[in-house]
């Protein structure tokens, strides 16, 4: 296993590598850091220009400009953004956390209710609970998640409106000013969380549910569980060792690939609710060609995808008996 | 209250000049139980407000860097630093008496200009504001003093000697040349005793101020609390030298998106909002009851710009028949006034409705454009003036005179930008009647500029900031300048320019302006649109907050903010 694992890192390490290659030469060649500061009005001095050329490396071939660049992240230096007062690996330290904060509680929420929405109905395949979750997650899964934000938001505000209470809030993470008390300051993180968190959860639950859904009956299908069940052993026991457990190990391969996006910015979600967190980091350095910053942004992104698919990995080995006998032999 | 006061006056005599100074700062009050304007009202001590728009994490804390001179960052810093003169509600500068005793010239020859600084001006850290600063700002915009200085603007600066008096209070500055934007410099003073600790004067200048938050304030608040992306917040000054500010406590927050910031307003998690307005947003904020929703024009203005060489409008003829045929009023109703109902239709390159000029008592602003008879959608005089050149339109396209077919007009636009967007395509509408067929290029940020300044179009569809006069536009059409794409060039227009950086009589220097507009309407070098409008919205309660038409927007009266009493 851990051969495995040393093998899957030293891999990911190789395609990082290439995709830094061809993401910084991409966004090098697409547009101009300076641009803005061209066209500044009234004009900015062209010795200003030039040093600003200088402090980004703009006057470096391309070639020169990675190798700097790629000796620096080694050292801890993710080099210069076109905004002079940013520091890169601070500022990706903070979005990550933003972004976390975001993410995780919503995860965990849709991979429970998936869970258990798809169990439902894959084993009530066709009854009434199973056509009402398909349908429900055909109607989610027609909706985008843009509209569905700004839907909520409303439907927050209509509410606080109501109610008189501010229960919900539409932009960051915390009120500002900061709400003090330790009760009051958790219930107000709460009602930030609790919108974003929605969307989140609606857009993943509708198409994890199908998978978990599809999983199930698959598995209720399967010999073994047939001969189980004519064997006499107990319906619960066959449903718990033959039937849910194997059938997580699609939506654990589903959830583990869209993990790492997610990690790296629920970009919409992010914009509409105003976290700015990866996804906002991203767009704004694409924005403006702050080719440090996306290459900063990548190798957390990279780094992500590396983690989740040796989480996933491990996941199987815990779930799937087979894999863990696999390793043995 | 010297500074309240004169303000008030200030607007009061902008009220009383009527509809005029009206145009250029329309009002939608979408209240539905009118209140008395915000500025004239008394407000009360105490209180705070969370204030979102254009502001966002500052790139740099030094609002005189190149990076650090944005919109944003100079509307956020305002409260933090010392100025000279600030941009009243009119767009005219006028001497900020909280810090200032004086700031005149006393002699034209050579032009000698004496600030004398109030001596309660103090830091917030106690350090006197004085001469000292006055010199370090100086030398840091100065190229010859400091060359490493990443400074946004050098211009006057570049060209005065500093004298400082025994008891720093007194500052002379003498200039090489006569500097007719004399009133621009000292915007910003930065604190001398601060730059020393961070060493050299340019390792202060564009590492020490931009990298670090104002640690100090020569300025009505102090910054108390700083989270990136998330809210700046300042609280008062206690060694604020001028009339005491109202409001205890002010937070930025940083939203980016002009709508969220609407959404968030509505569901009170901000209280102020000033930023670009839209159809979307100004509906949505006309929705929400007990709210002031104010538009205000402002001194940048849309504008389009002809490309006066090459084979296509090189004619001087087809460039005046098609500046002829477009009709701005149909543009400034098709965009603007869906938000904005009073927009005006603006008539000149040089200033906006409204706009007034220190010591100038007259109305600087004139309808050049109707005079010139360019950009009124005359498309009958235009076909005339095409065909009594040799034009002729066949089958709906206009065939030159030796008979080919005109080929299609680029017109060059902004993609990042709706209504620029939006301007290129009721343009490409409009031309038809000549039948002149249009392309739209649409570039985005990275390669907008830089065709533009090259010259890589027919018609430019831009925006222009008014408020730097003769430069403003020797910049864009003086011969041979770096964003002049139109080619264009005139002994006459660059004699006129060379005039008005010299004219130190306000009178004088309208009159320049003036004739250099009437030159570029008449040869159709350019023509105006419409100023770019920010949007003010508050609720009932709030007084005290003073929309400018400079690019200083409303924190420059921030000590005056408060809840109405």
């Amino acid at each position: 296993m851990v051969r495995s694992i040393g093998l899957r890192v030293v891999n990911s390490l190789l395609v990082l590598l290439a995709s830094s290659v061809l993401i910084f030469s991409l966004v090098s060649l697409a547009g101009d850091p300076l641009a803005e500061l061209r066209q500044q009005d009234p004009p900015v001095s062209p010795a200003v220009i030039e040093a600003e050329e200088h402090r980004l490396g703009l006057d470096l071939p391309l070639p020169q400009r990675y190798l700097h660049w790629i000796a620096g992240v080694v050292g801890g230096d993710f080099g210069q953004s076109v905004s002079p007062s940013l520091d890169i690996g601070a500022e990706l330290g903070d979005r990550v956390v933003v972004t976390l904060r975001l993410v995780v509680l919503a995860m965990a929420v849709a991979v429970v209710l998936a869970v258990g929405a798809g169990l439902v109905s894959g084993l009530r395949q066709n009854r009434w609970p199973d056509l009402s979750l398909t349908f429900a997650s055909f109607v989610l899964l027609s909706l985008p998640s843009f509209w569905l934000a700004v839907l909520l938001k409303q439907g927050g505000i209509w509410i606080n409106q109501a109610t008189g209470y501010r229960v919900f809030f539409t932009v960051g993470f915390e009120s500002v000013p900061p709400v003090g008390g330790f009760w009051a300051h958790g219930l107000d993180l709460a009602g930030h969380l609790i919108l974003p968190t929605i969307v989140l959860v609606l857009v993943h639950l509708a198409s994890w549910t199908r998978y978990q859904r599809a999983a199930t009956i698959r598995a209720l299908e399967a010999d073994h569980v047939k001969y189980a069940i004519l064997r006499g052993l107990p319906r619960s026991r066959v449903m718990r060792s033959h039937v849910i457990r194997p059938s997580l190990i699609p939506l654990i391969t589903i959830v583990g690939l869209e993990m790492p996006g997610l990690f790296s910015g629920a970009i919409i979600t992010e914009t509409v609710f105003q976290w700015n967190g990866m996804g906002a980091l991203l767009l704004d350095a694409l924005r403006r060609s702050d080719v440090n910053v996306v290459l900063g942004w990548l190798l957390v992104s990279a780094s992500a995808v590396v983690g989740f698919n040796l989480l996933t990995d491990i996941l199987y080995r815990v779930i799937d008996p087979r894999m863990r006998r696999a390793d043995h032999v | 209250m010297r500074k309240t006061h004169k303000r008030a006056l200030t607007i009061g005599l902008i009220l009383a000049l009527g509809a005029t100074a009206l145009a250029g700062c329309s009002k939608i009050d979408s209240s539905t139980d009118p209140q008395p304007g915000p500025v004239q009202a008394e407000v009360k001590e105490g209180g705070e407000a969370v204030f979102a728009g254009f502001i966002a994490t500052p790139r740099s804390w030094n609002p005189l860097t190149a990076q650090g001179d944005t919109t944003g960052n100079r509307q956020a810093q305002w409260p933090f630093y010392p100025h000279v003169f600030y941009g009243a509600s009119d767009g005219s500068l006028q001497l900020n008496s909280d810090l200032m005793e004086s700031a005149t010239i006393v002699s034209v020859d050579p032009m000698t200009v004496e600030y004398k600084i109030r001596p309660e001006a103090v830091w917030s850290d106690g350090e006197p504001i004085d001469g000292d600063d006055f010199a370090f700002t100086q030398m840091v915009q100065d190229p010859r003093q400091c060359a490493d200085c990443q400074a946004a603007w050098t211009a006057g600066y570049d060209q005065m000697e500093l004298t400082v008096s025994a008891d720093k209070k007194t500052v002379t500055a003498v200039f090489d040349n006569p500097f007719t934007m004399w009133k621009t410099l000292f915007i910003v003073i930065l604190p001398e005793h601060v730059a020393a600790t961070y060493g050299d004067p340019a390792t202060a200048f564009n590492d020490g101020f931009v990298n670090n938050m104002p640690p100090i304030s020569g300025g009505p608040y102090v910054i108390s609390d700083f989270q990136a992306n998330v809210s700046l917040t300042m609280v008062k000054n206690d060694k604020w030298y001028g009339s005491p500010a109202h409001l205890d406590t002010i937070h930025y927050r940083f939203i980016t998106s002009p709508s969220e910031v609407i959404t968030a307003y509505q569901n009170g998690e901000v209280t102020i909002v000033y930023q670009n307005p839209s159809l979307e947003t100004i509906e949505k904020a006309n929705a929400i009851e007990g709210s002031v929703v104010e538009i205000i024009g402002g001194l940048t203005y849309f504008n389009l710009i002809f490309k006066t060489v090459g084979d296509a409008l090189g004619d001087p003829i087809l460039r005046l028949a098609v500046a002829r045929a477009i009709d701005g009023g149909d543009i400034v109703t098709r965009i603007p006034r869906q938000y904005a109902p009073d927009t005006p239709l603006l008539g000149s390159l040089a200033y906006a409705p409204g706009q007034r000029v220190s010591d100038f008592t007259g109305d600087p602003y004139t309808d050049n454009a109707k005079a010139a008879n360019v950009g009124q959608g005359d498309v009958d005089g235009a076909l005339e003036l095409l065909t009594d050149a040799g034009y002729t339109v066949q089958d709906g396209q206009l065939h030159l005179p030796d008979g080919s077919l005109l080929r299609p007009l680029t017109i060059l636009t902004y993609s990042s930008d709706s209504e620029r967007v939006q301007m290129a395509e009721i343009l490409n509408n409009q031309l038809k009647a000549l039948g002149v067929q249009t392309v739209i290029d649409s570039a985005d940020s990275t390669r907008y500029g830089t065709a533009g300044f090259a010259g890589e179009f027919d018609i430019l569809v831009t925006a222009t900031a008014g408020d730097l006069g003769v430069q403003a536009l020797d910049q864009w059409y003086g011969t041979g300048k770096a964003r002049n794409g139109s080619g264009y060039s005139s002994a006459a227009f660059d004699d006129l320019v060379a005039d008005g950086n010299l004219a130190l009589d306000p009178t004088e220097s309208v009159r320049i302006l003036n004739a250099m507009d009437v030159m570029l309407l008449e040869e159709a070098v350019a023509l105006p649109l419409y100023s770019i409008g920010n949007v003010l919205i508050h609720s009932q309660q709030f007084g005290g907050i003073a929309p400018s038409m400079s690019k200083y927007g409303i924190t420059w009266s921030i000590d005056g903010w408060g809840f109405l009493a």
